[in-house]
């Protein structure tokens, strides 16, 4: 499947490893960006040696059901980068919680979250930025962090990796679509994203984040209350003044931070 | 490419008479060519999981009832093994320094990098000779490790606190380690009640909390005294620097899972996780190596390792690991640990709340400043077997 696709550089996924391992014995390891590791409740001892430093990404589908399986990967962590994508539904702060404290980096997999998520959203938030024992960046709040202490233009979409202008997704019929934010709500097909289309109503909204965010949470339903999400992105903005505040008064030697 | 550790038992004799020993001994020793394939099929198995080095850490039993000359013949042996092969070997030893002379100087100079890991306890209740009691334990091996330090030896103590050292108290276990016997490196362990049962295996766990507010007391202890001094105090000084820096180079009861990190080899070639397993639970073992072809196929095939490797995971659903804050240091702590308590692989290390008790105490002394970062120049410590293994 990889050789109908150009040029392009690919991310592989798929439910068993020995077909991943087989991919990175293929020659194609130049064009590969990552492998996805979609069955959490395979083996993963033919991954662990092929490929090494060819970044895995273990796809987790139900985060409280899956969590315990975490366990069984980290052997990845020897000739590999790992992170785990943990879906935002119910319960999945323990799973990002045990993802980290197996020193998996790890990618939230977020539509478009109601009142309770955006709480835990909250919680995961305010352990990333302040407990000791998480140590790994935690998508997609690490690259918002950085991009407001560097004060930098970067968006969700990219952060993501759901740019349909960067990423296209190959369903598993062989369909290349531009992901499953671009849906349409009866879900017989796609629309084509057309740029700038969600943006023009943010900006109509006047919306304080919409150089990061670029219309990421209005999709795919355009009704979707943007507030809990706003919160988030405010309390990154917050620490990362924080910090270049902290930093800066380090750097002239000020008393208080010394 | 990282390194694979292996617990190599080349004899379970013992020149000591330990009450609270749990291994169960015998005179068997292993022969250097039974040593030539054990290490063919250690490397074997390196190449499958691509590892560039080895890690040998030598225990017994009593690892000096062996003559240098055995060390000689099994260092050449080995050496020229790795480097046909292209690996690396490091060799660490563990030994009660009962049999240590100046005759060991040359190997453990040349093999063992003039460093030695031993043990002692304060004060020492369990420790004896075969033919003495623990004060004659107490003369010889303090004269043993003044020989050795004399020699050049870096040697770093292993300690066992009992319900004694709980009743002293922190500051005069540290005293005897860092004052009396001039210590700068030296590490507490927990006891368990493995092996076959004695009169000393029922005060076995301690008690949680006395134990918990003894390892508290002594980081602070550590912190107050030791820290300026370049002493080295295990496991302080390694929750201090993940406190400090994020870095997990913690003892092998921390890990995510013991089972992915080491194997333990006895002198008969029976493999299971550390040398309780091999010596007192043949149950547990994962096979022998004499016998079988492949250790890779082993280890893959082995109920007794599936069991151990499925055990973090397990505990995450059935105790309350996945609510503590100190998940990422833990994991539910040692399997020989639950298991000689609880009869129950499947529970959490018994000393739980001891641990907690002593990770919040130094998160909170990085927190007020009173940790800073540790001068790295405090010596890069001696590597004891402990490291990886609960002796």
């Amino acid at each position: 499947m990889a050789s109908g696709h150009g040029d392009s550089n690919l991310i592989i996924r798929s439910r068993d490893p020995s077909e991943l391992a087989e991919c990175l014995c293929s020659g194609n390891l130049q064009r590969i960006c990552h492998v996805q590791v979609t069955g959490l409740d395979s083996e993963p001892d033919p991954l662990v040696e092929k490929g090494p430093g060819v970044p895995v990404d273990l796809v987790v589908g139900n985060p409280l059901e899956e969590l315990p399986l975490l366990y069984r990967w980290t052997p990845l962590l020897t000739n590999h980068p790992v992170r785990a994508t943990i879906p935002v539904a119910a319960g999945f702060s323990k799973a990002v919680k045990l993802a980290v404290a197996l020193n998996f980096a790890v990618k939230l997999d977020v539509l478009q979250p109601g009142p309770p998520l955006v709480e835990e959203l909250h919680r995961v938030l305010h352990a990333y930025l302040h407990q000791t024992a998480v140590t790994q960046p935690v998508e997609y709040f690490h690259s918002l962090l950085l991009a407001f202490y560097r004060r930098e233009r970067l968006t969700l979409w990219t952060v993501q990796e759901e740019d349909p202008g960067l990423y296209r997704h190959v369903t598993d019929d062989g369909l290349v679509t531009p992901g499953r934010r671009f849906k349409v709500p009866d879900g017989s097909g796609y629309f084509v994203p057309e740029p700038g289309f969600v943006i023009r109503e943010c900006e109509s909204a006047r919306c304080e984040h919409i150089e990061h965010c670029a219309g990421y949470f209005r999709l795919p339903a355009r009704e979707y209350d943007c507030e809990g999400v706003k919160s988030l992105f405010r309390v990154l903005k917050g620490a990362a003044e924080d910090l270049r505040s902290d930093l800066d008064s380090y750097d002239s030697g000020s008393p208080k931070a010394r | 490419m990282g390194s694979f550790s292996l617990i190599l038992l080349p004899t379970l004799r013992c020149n000591a008479d330990c009450d609270y020993c749990f291994e169960r001994k015998s005179e068997h020793c292993l022969e250097i060519d039974q040593l030539g394939i054990i290490t063919g099929k250690v490397m074997d198995h390196m190449e499958s999981i691509q590892r560039d080095s080895l890690c040998i850490y030598w225990q017994g039993g009593e690892v000096l009832t062996l003559p240098p000359d055995w060390y000689r013949r099994a260092y050449d042996l080995i050496g020229d093994m790795a480097e046909a092969r292209g690996k690396r070997v490091f060799h660490y030893l563990q030994s009660n320094l009962l049999g240590y002379d100046a005759k060991w100087n040359g190997i453990i100079s040349e093999m063992f990098g003039n460093s030695a890991g031993s043990s002692m306890d304060f004060p020492n209740l369990h420790r004896r000779l075969k033919a003495g009691g623990t004060v004659e334990y107490n003369l010889i091996w303090t004269r043993k490790l003044r020989e050795a330090r004399d020699a050049g030896i870096k040697v770093g103590i292993i300690a066992i606190p009992n319900s004694k050292t709980l009743e002293l108290g922190a500051e005069r276990f540290y005293s005897y380690f860092a004052d009396e016997l001039g210590l700068s490196d030296f590490q507490v362990n927990t006891p368990f009640p493995g092996g076959a049962g004695g009169e000393v295996k029922p005060g076995f766990p301690l008690d949680e909390a006395g134990l918990g507010r003894f390892l508290s007391e002594l980081a602070e202890i550590w912190t107050r005294r030791g820290l300026e001094a370049g002493v080295r105090l295990g496991p302080f000084h390694s929750l201090s620097e993940y406190f400090l820096n994020g870095t997990k180079e913690l003892n092998c009861i921390w890990r995510d899972n013991c089972a992915n990190e080491f194997v333990c080899v006895g002198p008969r070639g029976h493999v299971a996780q550390c040398d309780c397993w091999v010596t007192s639970y043949p149950d547990h073992r994962f096979g022998n190596i004499l016998d079988e072809g492949s250790l890779t196929e082993m280890l893959r095939k082995s109920g007794a390792r599936r069991d151990l490797k499925s055990r973090p995971g397990i505990l995450i659903e059935r105790e309350d690991c996945l609510e503590c804050e100190y998940l990422s240091l833990c994991h539910g702590g040692c399997p020989v640990r639950a298991f000689t308590v609880y009869g129950d692989l499947m529970r959490k290390d018994p000393y739980c709340g001891a641990y907690r008790r002593l990770f919040q105490t130094m998160e909170n002394l990085v927190d007020s400043g009173h940790l800073e970062f540790p001068a790295r120049g405090a010596g890069g410590g001696t590597q004891t077997a402990a490291a990886v293994a609960p002796k």
